[in-house]
């Protein structure tokens, strides 16, 4: 089963396969990076120099 | 909603265990129950108090300034080698043996990689890692196994490497019985704490570092396991599951991405972590570190291929790794420019701070060379700068300044705290940045005009469209003087380590009698944790399809802000990421058969050749020497025919090489005299004056072990080699063939013995029977053996004839199992240019005729 779905599989398009892949998911990636609110990025980037832990969802969306 | 409250209680506790003294003085953690009670209504919150475990910290700071040291010693020592590659000519050959270049370089690469990096980014996990999931190391005892079980495999590096036990892969070398190992102490011991800690961390966020430890972990146990994949033939000697081109594709699929993932991944975590730290202010963008990381893991794995330019790899694949390699300049600069803009406002501090000095010139040197690394893996620079010392450049300017001065700057920001009392001498810290800087320097400008200078000299044609070099020895003594620069700049580098080395013991020497252990007060996160509720839709009622409905309320999600505190769906992800991205690039290679078109003549090693690869594998020829003659006017002029993809079928480990400090060998076979390579074994710069080869004379006495021969033979048989006769009379064939290649050196004018030795049981004669067949399996025509002239060189020929001048092929009676039966190339397949380019075989010449 898995041997006929393999061989029957087109491996020459794999690389724009590739590209597409990478193309949507890095879209995707900027896309939800850009949505992230000044408040909530700023609470995550001092994570390192407090002490106090951090709620993720403080201040809401 | 903004229900958020600090605790904030000053408590002290003093509690003695383990010598050390507890104190707590801790800022207590955020009130998570008044979150909890806005999320799930949940109305007490379980206070846990902890320390932080910075004893493991320590032994790893202190294992990385040793290594260190043993390893930028152990470069300067094979830097000297090229320059005085006599330099151990005067002591025993034995002794020697352990110390020439071939096998020297491997423990210099795996000192540096993974001693010295490897025990920083360590150091920097544990450190870090406590800090950002506010809470100890899940295990002291798997921390102190990693510890452990980490400086015995080095160990075990630094000892099996000089003894020529090695797979021959770059920075893949160590056997297999320490790569088991490897994969116990990295993913049991290691990962399985790492993973833990994570499991039972207090803050609910995973800022963005840990994102980069845990790339780290999943991405270098895939890589190290696919990479490894073997069959022992003994407890020091194994052969590679892949083959020619799958293995060069397997193995730098690995090596690229072990500095990705190794030398790049870890040590930008340090960097989120390490450098706000010390300019005492936030990352300059979350954003920017988001879609750096990401970018980085999607590209990275894919751009392996770069490393193969123009050779027998398919084409398709080069240019995917180029393409993906290319498209990788734009997040590493995203990051380079993330990490130096975290100084804004600080730059006052960077003049004064030996510690920021470090971290800028280090994440300078980072955009450098990830400027650099997209630019070699365009093709048409690539066709310059492989095989040249422009690579070696290239790495030093990452290893030494990226990972080094990221390491130092680290390193002199923990020693205080970790010792609990001030830096010991700051000076000698803002010397040892200076020395280091310029040592870099020093190190690199040389070697990049060295590595321009071969290219061109390689590549020089006449007018005639001659090579106005032919004598590849007049290209390495062009650039000697370089390399005495590079002498320099390494030992200053060394210098500047050997301070701070003094420094950190003289810091540990003002520590206090016991160590002060503070103690942490945080909320225990509780299992039932809710997101915000997702917004409803503005679409919803609006007459559109539901589609776009449902659309708008997954783009409202903030789905990686939820990840960023999901470490098993961030894990999975990422893994993910890795494994669909090599599987992309790896499968079509392995499976479309046009990939490595197959060439009917190439057979299988005779036993005594299958043996001389052994020794040219344990003597690590192929850190000086390539196979792999590109197909460009200058390579093909120079060594002949340029190498295809189906000669390399039984080629394990492949043998391509990745610079050349000697010429390449893919066509060797007849071009010198078994005598010539003799006499070139005993001392190379006799026959080719200039050479900056050592002796190889301990191959001239040393014994062969016939009788091993049989279970290597056995082993590239179960891995598809089609041996028949060769199964149960491997020894004796070897011993055959061993007496006709003997015989060609004493007409040749050698003598029978050679230091009251027989020649004929010597090692050197497997090599050179595996040097006389290098290439020739592309002209071999099938032709009867003629009749016997005396008895016993008779048998000889029927047995194992490859040596002789005119090859005849070895007794064969089915090909490789998944290769095909064509007469000559596989005409199913892609077409290559094979057939038509295939010059006549060339004559084989006489003792001293070729440049070497």
């Amino acid at each position: 089963m898995l041997k006929d779905v393999i061989c029957k599989l087109d491996y020459s398009n794999f690389e724009e396969i590739a590209l597409v892949i990478f193309g949507l998911c890095f879209v995707a990636i900027i896309w939800g990076a850009t949505r992230l609110k000044r408040e909530a990025t700023d609470r995550f980037s001092s994570i390192p120099i407090e002490d106090s832990v951090v709620d993720p969802w403080k201040g809401g969306r | 909603m903004d229900q958020f409250q600090e605790l904030a209680s000053q408590r002290l506790r003093k509690t003695a265990t383990d010598g050390e003294k507890m104190k707590e003085v801790s800022v207590a953690s955020a009130n998570e129950n008044a979150t909890r009670q806005a999320t799930t209504g949940s109305q007490s919150a379980v206070m846990e108090s902890f320390s932080y475990n910075d004893g493991i910290v320590r032994m790893f700071v202190t294992a990385t300034i040793i290594w260190g040291l043993v390893g930028t010693l152990a470069g300067v020592l094979v830097a000297l080698l090229l320059v005085l590659p006599n330099l151990f000519s005067g002591i025993d050959p034995n002794i020697s043996a352990l110390l020439s270049f071939g096998r020297l370089r491997p423990v210099h690469t795996n000192a540096a990689i993974f001693a010295f990096a490897g025990n920083a980014i360590f150091a920097a996990i544990y450190y870090s890692t406590q800090r950002l999931c506010k809470c100890r190391m899940w295990s002291n005892t798997l921390g102190l196994l990693h510890f452990w079980g980490w400086q015995a495999i080095i160990v075990a590096a630094a000892i099996t490497l000089p003894l020529g036990i090695t797979q021959s892969k770059e920075y893949a070398e160590l056997e297999w019985p320490i790569d088991l190992a490897i994969a116990v102490v990295w993913l049991g011991f290691f990962g399985g704490n790492f993973f833990m800690t994570l499991w039972k961390r207090r803050e609910r966020h995973m800022y963005v570092a840990l994102w980069f430890y845990i790339a780290t972990i999943v991405t270098v146990t895939v890589l190290h396991v696919f990479n490894n994949l073997v069959v022992p033939v003994g407890l020091g000697k194994s052969y590679s599951v892949y083959a020619g081109v799958q293995d060069a594709l397997m193995q730098w699929w690995y090596g690229h991405n072990a500095v990705a993932f190794f030398l790049t991944t870890p040590f930008l975590g340090l960097m989120y972590y390490f450098l706000p730290k010390a300019a005492e202010r936030p990352v300059f963008s979350y954003k920017l570190s988001i879609i750096h990381f990401w970018s980085l893991v999607f590209l990275y794995i894919w751009a392996g291929p770069h490393h193969l330019h123009y050779t027998a790899l398919p084409e398709w694949a080069c240019t995917f790794g180029m393409l993906f390699s290319v498209m990788l300049w734009m997040p590493s600069w995203g990051g380079m420019i993330n990490g130096l803009l975290t100084l804004r406002g600080a730059w006052n501090k960077v003049t004064s701070d030996p510690v920021l000095k470090f971290f800028v010139v280090g994440i300078t040197f980072y955009g450098m060379s990830t400027f650099e690394g997209p630019l070699l893996s365009v093709k048409s620079v690539n066709a310059l700068s492989h095989y040249t010392d422009w690579t070696i450049a290239h790495v030093h300017s990452g290893a030494l300044g990226w990972n080094g001065f990221m390491t130092f700057g680290m390193i002199y920001w923990l020693l205080p705290r970790l010792y609990q009392t001030k830096l010991w001498s700051k000076t000698m810290a803002d010397w040892h940045f200076w020395l280091g800087t310029i040592g870099i320097l020093l190190y690199i400008v040389p070697i990049y005009a060295a590595g321009i200078t071969q290219g061109l000299m390689w590549r020089a044609m006449d007018d005639l469209g001659r090579m106005q070099y032919p004598n590849f020895v007049e290209t390495v003594q062009s650039i000697v003087p370089f390399w005495w620069a590079r002498v320099l700049g390494g030992s200053l580098y060394v210098v500047g380590v050997l301070m701070l080395a003094i420094n950190a013991v003289a810091t540990w020497l003002s520590r206090p009698s016991k160590y002060e252990v503070p103690v942490y007060t945080a909320a225990r996160l509780e299992r039932g944790y809710q997101d915000v509720p997702i917004p409803p839709s503005k679409l919803a009622g609006v007459p559109v399809l539901e589609a776009a409905v449902a659309l708008d309320r997954v783009t409202k999600m903030d789905w990686h802000r939820r990840w960023e505190r999901l470490p098993l769906l961030f894990t999975v992800l990422t893994t993910a990421a890795v494994i669909v991205a090599s599987l992309f690039e790896i499968i079509p290679t392995f499976l479309i058969r046009s990939n490595v078109p197959t060439i009917a003549s190439v057979k299988p090693y005779t036993p005594l050749e299958l043996a001389g690869r052994d020794i040219y594998v344990s003597e690590g020829c192929y850190n000086c020497h390539s196979q792999m003659i590109r197909p460009m006017i200058a390579e093909t002029q120079r060594y002949g025919e340029y190498s295809k993809a189906g000669e390399f079928v039984y080629d394990r480990p492949f043998q391509w090489g990745s610079r050349r400090i000697g010429p390449d060998l893919a066509r060797e076979g007849g071009r010198q005299s078994s005598f010539w390579h003799w006499e070139h074994f005993n001392n190379p710069a006799q026959r080719s004056p200039g050479s900056v080869m050592p002796s190889y004379g301990h191959l001239l006495v040393e014994r062969l072990n016939f009788n091993e021969i049989q279970k290597r033979i056995h082993a590239a048989h179960f891995l598809g080699a089609p041996y028949d006769q060769e199964l149960t009379d491997a020894a004796a064939m070897a011993r055959t063939q061993a007496e006709v290649v003997a015989a060609e050196i004493i007409a040749q004018g050698g003598t029978v013995s050679f230091e009251g030795k027989l020649i004929k049981e010597s090692t050197a004669i497997a090599l050179i029977a595996y040097l006389q067949r290098m290439g020739k399996d592309l002209y071999r025509v099938d032709t009867p053996v003629p009749p016997p002239a005396e008895p016993a060189m008779d048998k000889a020929a029927e047995q194992v004839p490859s040596t002789v001048t005119e090859p005849v092929p070895v007794k064969v009676t089915e090909p490789a199992p998944d290769k095909p039966t064509e007469p000559a190339l596989d005409k199913a397949t892609e077409p290559t240019p094979v057939k038509e380019t295939v010059p006549a075989p060339e004559k084989a010449p006489d003792a001293t005729s070729m440049p070497q």
